[in-house]
């Protein structure tokens, strides 16, 4: 591609031949000569630099590393600087015209200071090597796309874009907490039980003694009580107290209503953030910590154990939810189409040049789609034809063929699925959504449908926690601890199912806990709020209704669960966490005679 | 990310050698150039060109370190480049004496014009990707830089003297380049009706112009089909595969539309139905 330089000098270049080929007769040829000379420069640089570029450009390749104080690793912290380091690599024998490598910076990372600079030719021998360091702040999965390569040649007067993609997920773990935990993790005395491992008021195989009772024939002869049987002239028979590990299960609600809001302040993060803490200080005191995922459609269970593995395979899940964005199966299109085709523009831009992928401009006018798939408007009321020559709309359908490409090229979608994306517009959509969310892009998703109900309120969801806290509570064994961090605030009249295997698990004298998520915008439960300055302050009033209606939604729940005795937070307090180790502290000590 | 390079190439406020040799050899260029049009009888005014040339280079050697000269090394450098070949036609045209021999094959005046000419714009635009941009500025907003990216310049650190060879090799085949070219033009006149082509009486003037536009006009097509043909022979699997595509819509595109909408409304009235859509 000639730059602007390059065309004004090309312009000029010509100007100077015609002028001196027209005044040749009376003037000479020295105008001319010059022309020629110039323009005969331009085609040598114009020959070297494409040749170079379409040589080289192909035979590129890349390789990335990430690492921390000591090596390169495989997974990130939160709140920990890493300096990565990407190499763009050339096996042509050829160099490469001058080279301005960037590695595109996934969402939600920091960079920490400036990246080395990456401009040089790339050779066999001398690859382009760019350093710079990052910080992500919250956890999650960040993915790196590659990198943007910007050709030119020496003056200026070429140039070209490409991407080298070579898309890599790394992890996103929440950051190791020092937690002030009161427990021992060290056997002092001989006459403590191992760490992990507490009493029980139950009958079981410990060593305190819990109960004296009447023999039943079966039972041991070395249980028998000799000398309490001496003094009641009957058989009696000791019964200890069971020893065993404090579990915890974790229920965490990873639906479409948790992820909303902006990426890693989203109530999904908050969530996370208090999930891996409590799993950390229960760990840390080798109490075994279950996790359960679950989402409108599916679930996930991992079953309680204990150890750094199982921590990590904690952290390592509840990172991949971390960053997921809501989707909507409907939704305004356009600016979709506009973030979705910023990206491409960026990471695809060898699919989107002209020469292999336009749209004829005389297709939106001889062609435009038919009112009954379109949402009509009213100036196609008014004016039906004037949809046909207006830019905005040619543009929109430019950009919607332009990407509908390279959609069904990353999809993976049939030849003919070309022609499908661009006349249904739910598919689209999906597609577009797929594309985003899979490039780990957050957009904008409409939250009523119109007719005007919440579109993330799906008791489904309510469904698969309700069977996912019985089929725990079937899998336990003693008293067990059940974390529930789950959006209930727009499912009131949906709630039994969860009620009824809340009921299950307290019968089995199980303790139940329910965090509920809060958006962090919003003063917490019990916090006044502020009230618009003015009384025409109509977004001020419509956010005022929305945090009244939140807390009234709040206190629904309190009041639903605490009839059962479940106590009900809010996950933007520090309370959670807090409130989580001490019901386990209760746990623990419950079974200690005083 | 931000650019991998800031706009400014080097921290330190010296400019980077590469740039003082580019500058040194621009300037003996530009003296090369004012000796031929002085030879071509130019007089006082050629110091126009000269100076528009020298003022084209001047920016490069403010030191960074003079904040209040921070404008002109800004001034639009290309422009007083372009201006020396339009200035050079004023003079040409105004002042020139007119022809001063018959013969116009390697003249003297003529070789030190354009080794002057491409010995001043290799060097202008070398240092002007040096010192100012090198590739042009996408200024629409990324999620990482809201006001599109930063002016990037040649990193002046990585680049080697040897660069400067490439003058050396590049100035002559451009000017015999061009001596042939015009002489080709020349010749073409001498196509008259003894060796059976006839000029339809079309005036010497206009020939040459025709000439001239033959010329470019084969030139620049071999040219584009030359890079086009590369660049097709070139293509990534991606490429190839979306070409393949674009090909398949292009040719049946009436018919998948047909197909396609049918299939749209089918969806569309299924959603209404379920009430997802109004």
């Amino acid at each position: 591609m000639l730059t602007a330089r390059g065309w004004w000098l090309l312009v000029s270049a010509l100007f100077l031949t015609g002028v001196g080929v027209a005044i040749s007769i009376r003037h000479g040829g020295l105008l001319a000569i010059a022309g020629f000379s110039l323009l005969t420069w331009l085609m040598i640089e114009a020959v070297q630099f494409h040749v170079r570029l379409r040589w080289t450009s192909k035979q590129l390749n890349l390789s990335r590393q990430i690492r921390d104080e000591h090596s390169a690793v495989n997974t990130l912290w939160t709140h920990r600087s890493f300096e990565v380091e990407v190499r763009v690599q050339s096996s042509s024998r050829l160099p490469s015209p001058y080279v301005i490598a960037e590695d595109r910076l996934p969402f939600g990372v920091e960079l920490q200071g400036e990246a080395s600079p990456a401009g040089t030719t790339i050779t066999r021998y001398q690859p382009a090597t760019i350093r710079y360091r990052i910080r992500c702040h919250s956890p999650g999965t960040i993915r790196f796309e590659g990198v943007r390569l910007r050709f030119a040649d020496l003056q200026g007067f070429f140039f070209h874009e490409t991407f080298i993609r070579q898309p890599l997920e790394f992890p996103v773990l929440p950051s190791l907490k020092s937690v002030d935990s009161h427990q021992r993790t060290k056997k002092r005395h001989n006459m403590l039980l191992p760490p992990g491992i507490h009493h029980l008021r139950r009958a079981g195989s410990g060593s305190e003694l819990l109960d004296l009772r009447d023999y039943r024939p079966g039972d041991p002869p070395k249980m028998i009580a000799w000398k309490a049987s001496a003094r009641k002239d009957k058989l009696i028979t000791k019964e200890f107290e069971s020893e065993v590990p404090v579990r915890c299960t974790l229920f965490v609600d990873c639906s479409q209503a948790m992820r909303l809001g902006p990426p890693g302040r989203n109530s999904l993060s908050r969530v996370i953030e208090i999930a891996a803490t409590a799993t950390q200080a229960a760990l840390s005191n080798r109490d075994q910590v279950g996790l359960v995922l679950f989402d409108e459609a599916e679930r996930s269970y991992l079953a309680p154990k204990r150890g750094q593995r199982h921590l990590m395979d904690v952290l390592r899940r509840l990172g991949s939810v971390a960053k997921l964005p809501p989707t909507a199966p409907t939704g305004d299109m356009r600016p979709l189409l506009e973030i979705a085709h910023a990206f491409a523009h960026e990471v695809y831009p060898d699919l989107l040049q002209k020469d292999i992928n336009h749209l004829p401009w005389w297709v939106p006018i001889l062609y435009p789609r038919p009112e009954w798939l379109r949402k009509l408007t009213l100036t196609d009321a008014v004016m039906p034809w004037w949809r046909r020559f207006s830019p905005s709309e040619w543009r929109e359908m430019d950009l919607r063929k332009r990407l509908s490409v390279v959609l069904a090229w990353q999809q993976g979608i049939a030849p003919g699925g070309l022609a499908q994306l661009l006349e249904d517009d739910a598919l689209f959509m999906e597609s577009l959504q797929r594309f985003l969310t899979d490039h780990r892009i957050p957009f904008p998703v409409p939250l009523y449908d119109w007719r005007g109900n919440y579109v993330f309120a799906d008791p489904l969801k309510i469904d698969q926690l309700s069977e996912a806290l019985v089929a725990t509570v079937r899998r336990a064994r003693d008293n067990e601890l059940f974390v529930i961090f789950a959006d209930l605030f727009e499912h009131g009249p949906h709630l039994e199912p969860l009620r009824n295997a809340v009921k299950v698990a307290l019968g089995r004298h199980h303790r139940v806990l329910l965090v509920a998520p809060w958006n962090p915008d919003f003063p917490p439960p019990g916090e006044a709020q502020a009230r618009p300055k003015r009384d025409d302050d109509v977004i001020g009033l419509l956010r005022q209704a929305t945090i009244e209606r939140y807390h009234r939604a709040f206190e629904f729940v309190r009041k639903e669960f605490g009839r059962l005795g479940v106590q009900v937070v809010c996950a933007q307090s520090s309370e959670p966490t807090e409130l989580i180790l001490e019901r386990m502290e209760q746990l623990r000590l419950g079974g200690i005679r005083r | 990310m931000k650019p991998s390079q800031a706009a400014e190439p080097d921290a330190t406020p010296d400019l980077p050698s590469i740039v003082r040799y580019y500058v040194f050899i621009g300037a003996m260029s530009l003296f090369v150039l004012w000796f031929a049009l002085l030879e071509r009888g130019f007089d006082l005014f050629s110091l126009v060109p000269v100076g528009l040339g020298a003022l084209g280079m001047a920016p490069a050697l403010i030191p960074k370190s003079w904040r209040s000269m921070r404008v002109l090394r800004g001034a639009p450098t290309t422009l007083l480049a372009i201006g020396v070949i339009f200035t050079i036609v004023i003079l040409e045209i105004l002042f020139s004496p007119g022809r001063v021999s018959r013969s116009d094959f390697f003249r003297m005046t003529d070789l030190l014009l354009v080794t002057g000419l491409i010995g001043y714009f290799v060097c202008q635009f070398r240092v002007v990707t040096l010192t100012g941009n090198l590739v042009p500025i996408d200024d629409r907003p990324r999620a990482d830089r809201l006001g599109g990216d930063e002016p990037e310049s040649r990193n002046g650190v990585t680049a080697k003297p040897r660069e400067l060879l490439h003058l050396a090799w590049l100035a002559p085949v451009c000017m015999i380049a061009g001596q042939l070219l015009w002489q080709w033009v020349l010749q073409s006149e001498k196509w008259d009706a003894e060796a059976g082509i006839v000029r339809l009486g079309i005036s010497t003037e206009w020939w040459r112009l025709y000439v001239l536009i033959w010329i470019l006009a084969v030139t620049g097509l071999l040219l584009t089909g030359a890079i086009a043909l590369l660049r097709w022979h070139r293509l990534t699997r991606a490429e190839a595969e979306v070409l393949a595509q674009e090909t398949l819509w292009n040719e049946t595109r009436s018919e998948q539309r047909r197909i396609h909408r049918w299939l749209a409304w089918m969806h569309r009235k299924h959603a209404r139905k379920k009430g997802i859509l109004p």
